[in-house]
């Protein structure tokens, strides 16, 4: 038996055996197949909600700083208020994204315990969790709705929140009733399109926070460039102390453009998604080596991506 | 069509193309038409800020026919590169993405 026959054979046995004890919904553990991606999912997921909170708590200061700079090169005196008026998200609004993405990704942790036959009290108790997680968010998003004058569409985000949170108080249910696998099954395929487009909008919006921080990195570029170009036209080419100053603050622009590139939150969360659709697939399909395989691609692909948005991210906050 | 956050990043690519421009070493802010550039790039970054704060009806043939117009115009700066030579096409092409982006703006639900 060839390499790739073996891998098949166990990959066929492995899911037989996942169906057989999904099936009767027994205490029991997950192989090891199964729990590499898992951990894959749960450690990128981490990256990608650090990442996104880095991005949205910085809006306010990347819109500020692009404005005070403005002041400074077009010669205006110093306005506080002008600044101040370029805030763009509220503290609330920052904490209910960053929530909502905590909780999608322990909901996906607990279809992972679903799939990977968790005790099941410890299944039940881990849903029940991130369902009554999704009440508190969409009482918080509740509150937003009304909110007006920020960068991000509020109502949209809390009609998002509350259709998902009803689609898992669903699954919650079916969980906690202990009703059969295929009618468990059935709700979490029926609300899956429901998850994904909250996943969608959040990553949408950091996507946004994102092409506002290159925008502000990119217009500082042109003040410190014709900054330069302005003291090299005077007289004996200017001030060489100034020229220095402002040789130093472009070097620290120059280095940050290559972390910058990096630091798009977006693909990691279209990465996310894909994973979290490949574990719905797997979980509530025919649990085949090919849902398996894709699993597995997904949850490394997910990994894959995030490693440089982590590191770009650490090295932005040093560098800003 | 593109969604509203395909605009936004379009509208971020002309915004960087821009200020390549603007960074040119030889197009210094005692031209003026660094000085037109520069207010058309201000202008067109309250647009895109507009844009990310408006609910945009984005499902009409109208508002269809304005995205792909916008698209076209994005497209052509692309063309012309950082050639300051070109500066008058240039300007041109970054005004009528500004006035694609006020009819954009006009969509507003």
């Amino acid at each position: 038996m060839n390499h790739s026959q073996h891998r098949n054979s166990v990959l066929k046995s492995c899911a037989a055996v996942v169906l057989v004890l999904v099936l009767s919904f027994p205490a029991g553990c997950g192989n090891d197949d199964f729990q590499r991606p898992i951990q894959q999912f749960q450690s990128a997921s981490a990256v990608v909600i650090s990442a996104a909170r880095q991005s949205l708590q910085q809006m306010n200061d990347v819109e500020e700083k692009s404005e005070l700079d403005r002041q400074i090169f077009e010669a205006e005196a110093f306005d506080e208020s002008k600044i101040k008026a370029k805030d763009v998200i509220s503290a609330d609004e920052l904490n209910a994204r960053v929530n909502a993405l905590d909780q999608l990704t322990r909901y996906t942790s607990a279809l992972a315990d679903l799939a990977a036959l968790k005790a099941p009290a410890q299944v039940t108790q881990k849903f029940q969790d991130v369902g009554s997680g999704f009440k508190t968010l969409s009482q918080d998003a509740a509150k937003l709705a009304g909110a007006s004058g920020g960068v991000f569409d509020n109502p949209r985000f809390s009609g998002a929140v509350q259709v998902a949170a009803a689609g898992i108080g669903a699954i919650v249910r079916a969980i906690e009733e202990r009703k059969a696998r295929r009618e468990i099954e059935k709700e979490i395929r029926d609300h899956d399109a429901d998850v994904n487009t909250l996943i969608k909008l959040i990553g949408d919006e950091l996507e946004i926070a994102y092409q506002r921080r290159k925008q502000a990195e990119s217009e500082e570029g042109v003040f410190l460039t014709n900054s330069l170009k302005l003291e090299i036209a005077k007289p004996k080419r200017g001030d060489p102390v100034l020229r220095m100053l402002l040789g130093d603050r472009l070097r620290e622009w120059r280095n940050r453009q290559p972390l910058l590139a990096n630091a798009d939150p977006k693909p990691g969360v279209d990465a996310m998604q894909k994973a979290h659709q490949a574990l719905v697939a797997y979980l509530t399909a025919d649990r085949s080596p090919k849902n398996l395989s894709e699993l597995l691609a997904a949850a490394q692909s997910f990994a894959d991506r995030v490693q440089p948005l982590g590191q770009a991210i650490a090295a932005l906050i040093g560098n800003s | 069509m593109p969604t509203k956050v395909e605009m936004v990043t379009q509208i971020g690519d002309v915004l960087t193309q821009t200020d390549a421009i603007l960074s040119a070493p030889d197009f210094s802010p005692g031209d003026p038409a660094w000085q037109q550039l520069f207010a058309l790039r201000k202008h067109l970054d309250d647009q895109q800020r507009d844009l990310v704060q408006e609910i945009i009806q984005d499902n009409t043939a109208s508002f269809n026919a304005v995205a792909a117009q916008l698209s076209q115009a994005a497209g052509s700066l692309a063309k012309v590169g950082k050639d300051i030579t070109k500066i008058g096409k240039i300007l041109d092409t970054v005004s009528v993405v500004a006035s694609l982006m006020d009819k954009v703006l006009n969509f507003v639900a």
